[in-house]
């Protein structure tokens, strides 16, 4: 099953009065269960085509399909929504929520979700055991090391058992081993749960987990290599 | 949810917070204490203005009387006072019904005269309807007195008299002569209205009705138990005893009578409107500020919200809650200040002199009585407009397009 599609997507910024382009035609498709990643050199608008993946960001043209849904036709309301129970974000720089615990940051798309308080923490204390943090769901962001914040991050977006986790340099902010044990962690979730991913990356560690590697070059893949 | 995730927010910038409920705290306390000096001010005036003669009630004839009676009071004289003072007396909020005459008179000392006021109660029944008059020369009546008069202290200045002198009073009679007497002065008093004190002289009852050659009076002065009485007595008094009268009643309520008190009231109450309203501009600018500043700190993390499937309504409610929050902090210890505060001045220091004020006679010492409901209300209010004041902050945080909002760093 195909999971996302982008069709001749592109993308123009304005800057200081000129039009520059950014996303030049891209076409890609992830099926679901996938793991991809996108390579390029800095610049090369990586970050670009994972938001319009992830509906936070829109194309100028082209076509953009995520689980059967148009998000260039979709309104705010909805694709806030749709952000929340279909999609899963995990960042560079974590962005917890500083005054959430732990425990709280993992649960807060269920909230959106509406949840019942009980079944929220059944679930949420499940995750907390599958990313290792049991012992400091009580501790806000600031008490945490770096690993153990992108292993909050991961149980906030597959929490709500997404159909595509977005991961925008998950390793950016990691040393070598944390970063693979990040990488082991989302490796054991996408084989468990199925659930798909597409991480953009500067790290050839990262690439090395996934199957397909997409090169952007410019506005557009260049080459695919798949293992 | 939003409401707990805004309280803790207020405790990540804890200076910033600090400040801007500081701003807030001293704004309603000043409002509060304003008010309660307001309250205790305007209750001063109403209860010297009511107890220097006026009464809470008073009953006449005519609705005409109130307007030319002092020059004519003989056309308004009641047919049966005594029938309407059993009926009022009945009531266990009217304390004293009290027959007055007052007319327009010459009174002439030694080398000046001028142009008086004459009030005529009965001796015995002058403590409760004069109990703020201050004698401060001589003496007062005592129900055998005739013929004798107490003078205001401005009238007693403008004339040149003295306790122990003797005046001349000329006025109209009730068969349109004119009437000469010789009264005696046994006192002089300090009424605290300086309108009053320029104008008016006491006579008892009976000299004067002997003097305007009348058997009736034209005015009858009920004083209550309390002031909060009057509308109640005012309403039992036209719906129930007036239909019983075969004679013609007009009642009026202190309120109606007392011009200076009304202007004062208005004076205050405009007083008050603007310098809340200038206490609620600097909250709102405290307030936009501090939420200005917090939603651009947190622009990554709003971006974040967003992304991870938060509606633009949940961002606006968090600040609004935040707003929420500050407001009524800031008024809860505000409030308590303020009556801290006004505590304090009225037991340690005993209130706080003021001089006299435009219109009186006297300064006085002001206490602070902030009442419960205008209490409330500015906890409503400070709440409100914090709330209010945090939506166009709410709107620019909300506004922010989520990609962009995520790469500010
Ligand atoms: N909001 C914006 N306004 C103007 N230009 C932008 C904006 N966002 C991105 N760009 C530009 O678009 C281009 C692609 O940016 P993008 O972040 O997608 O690249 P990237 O491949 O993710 O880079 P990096 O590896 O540094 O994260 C860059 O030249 C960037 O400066
Ligand atoms: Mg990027």
């Amino acid at each position: 099953m195909i999971l996302v599609t982008l069709q001749d997507v592109y993308k123009d910024y304005i800057m200081a009065k000129t039009r520059v382009p950014v996303l030049k035609g891209v076409n890609l498709q992830l099926a679901a269960g996938e793991m991809a990643c996108l390579m390029g050199p800095s610049g090369s608008g990586k970050t670009t085509v994972l938001n319009i993946i992830g509906g936070i960001d829109f194309a100028d043209r082209g076509r953009v399909s995520v689980y059967n849904q148009d998000l260039q036709a979709m309104g705010d309301k909805q694709l806030s929504a749709f952000r929340n129970k279909t999609l899963g974000f995990i960042f560079q720089y974590f962005n917890l929520i500083p005054v959430l615990t732990a425990f709280e940051n993992i649960e807060y798309p269920l909230v959106l979700q509406r949840v019942g308080k009980k079944e929220r923490r059944r679930r949420v204390e499940a995750m907390l055991e599958a990313v290792g943090l049991s012992a400091v769901k009580n501790h806000r962001p600031d008490e945490l090391s770096g690993g153990q914040r992108q292993r909050v991050a991961i149980g906030r977006a597959l929490i709500t058992r997404p159909k595509l986790v977005i991961a925008d340099e998950p390793t950016g902010n990691l040393d070598h081993r944390t970063g693979k044990a990040i990488m082991e962690l989302m490796k054991e979730m996408n084989e468990k749960e199925k659930t798909t991913f597409i991480f953009a990356t500067h790290d050839p560690m990262v690439s090395s987990y996934t199957r397909r590697v997409l090169h952007l070059l410019d506005g557009a893949i260049v080459k695919e290599e798949k293992a | 949810m939003t409401l707990f995730l805004a309280l803790r927010n207020l405790f990540r910038n804890k200076r910033r917070t600090m400040l801007t409920l500081t701003a807030i705290t001293t704004g309603i306390m000043a409002l509060v204490l304003f008010d309660g000096f307001v309250r205790y001010t305007l209750w001063g005036l109403q209860e010297s203005t009511i107890r220097n003669g006026l009464g809470h009630l008073q009953l006449a004839t005519a609705e005409e009387y109130f307007t030319t009676g002092n020059f004519d009071p003989f056309s308004y004289l009641f047919t049966d006072p005594e029938e309407i003072t059993k009926k009022l007396k009945v009531l266990p909020e009217v304390r004293e019904v009290i027959p007055q005459v007052t007319f327009s008179a010459t009174l002439a000392g030694a080398e000046k005269s001028g142009i008086v006021m004459v009030q005529a109660v009965p001796a015995e029944l002058s403590h409760s309807l004069l109990s703020f008059r201050n004698i401060i020369d001589g003496r007062d009546f005592t129900a055998a007195d005739r013929y004798r008069v107490i003078l205001a202290r401005g009238v007693a200045e403008k004339i040149g008299a003295r306790v122990g002198d003797t005046l001349t009073m000329m006025a109209v009679t009730r068969n349109g002569g004119l009437n000469a007497a010789d009264l005696e002065v046994i006192g002089i008093a300090s009424l605290g209205l300086r309108e009053l004190d320029n104008i008016q002289v006491y006579l008892d009852l009976p000299t004067a009705m002997d003097f305007l050659d009348i058997t009736s009076v034209p005015l009858l002065i009920a004083v209550l138990e309390k002031t909060e009485y009057t509308g109640e007595v005012q309403r039992a008094i036209t719906q129930r005893f007036k239909p019983q009268l075969d004679q013609a009643l007009v009642v009026k309520a202190w309120e109606e009578l007392a011009d200076y008190y009304r202007q004062v009231q208005e004076f205050y109450r405009s007083l008050l409107r603007i310098v809340r309203f200038i206490i609620m501009l600097v909250v709102i600018f405290t307030i936009v500020n501090t939420m200005t500043m917090a939603v651009l700190e947190r622009t990554r993390e709003i971006g974040t919200l967003r992304a991870i499937g938060t509606q633009k309504t949940g961002i606006i409610g968090l600040f609004l809650a935040e707003g929420f929050w500050i407001g009524f902090f800031g008024g809860v210890s505000g409030i308590l200040m303020g009556l801290a505060g006004a505590s304090f001045i009225n037991t340690v220091l005993g209130g706080i002199y003021i001089p006299p004020p435009p219109g009186m006679a006297e300064g006085y010492q002001a206490f602070f009585e902030p009442a419960f409901a205008t209490v409330w209300q500015n906890l409503l209010l400070a709440t409100a407009v914090s709330v209010l004041a945090s939506i166009y902050p709410a709107l620019k945080g909300v506004k922010m397009k989520i990609a962009e909002a995520l790469r500010y760093l």
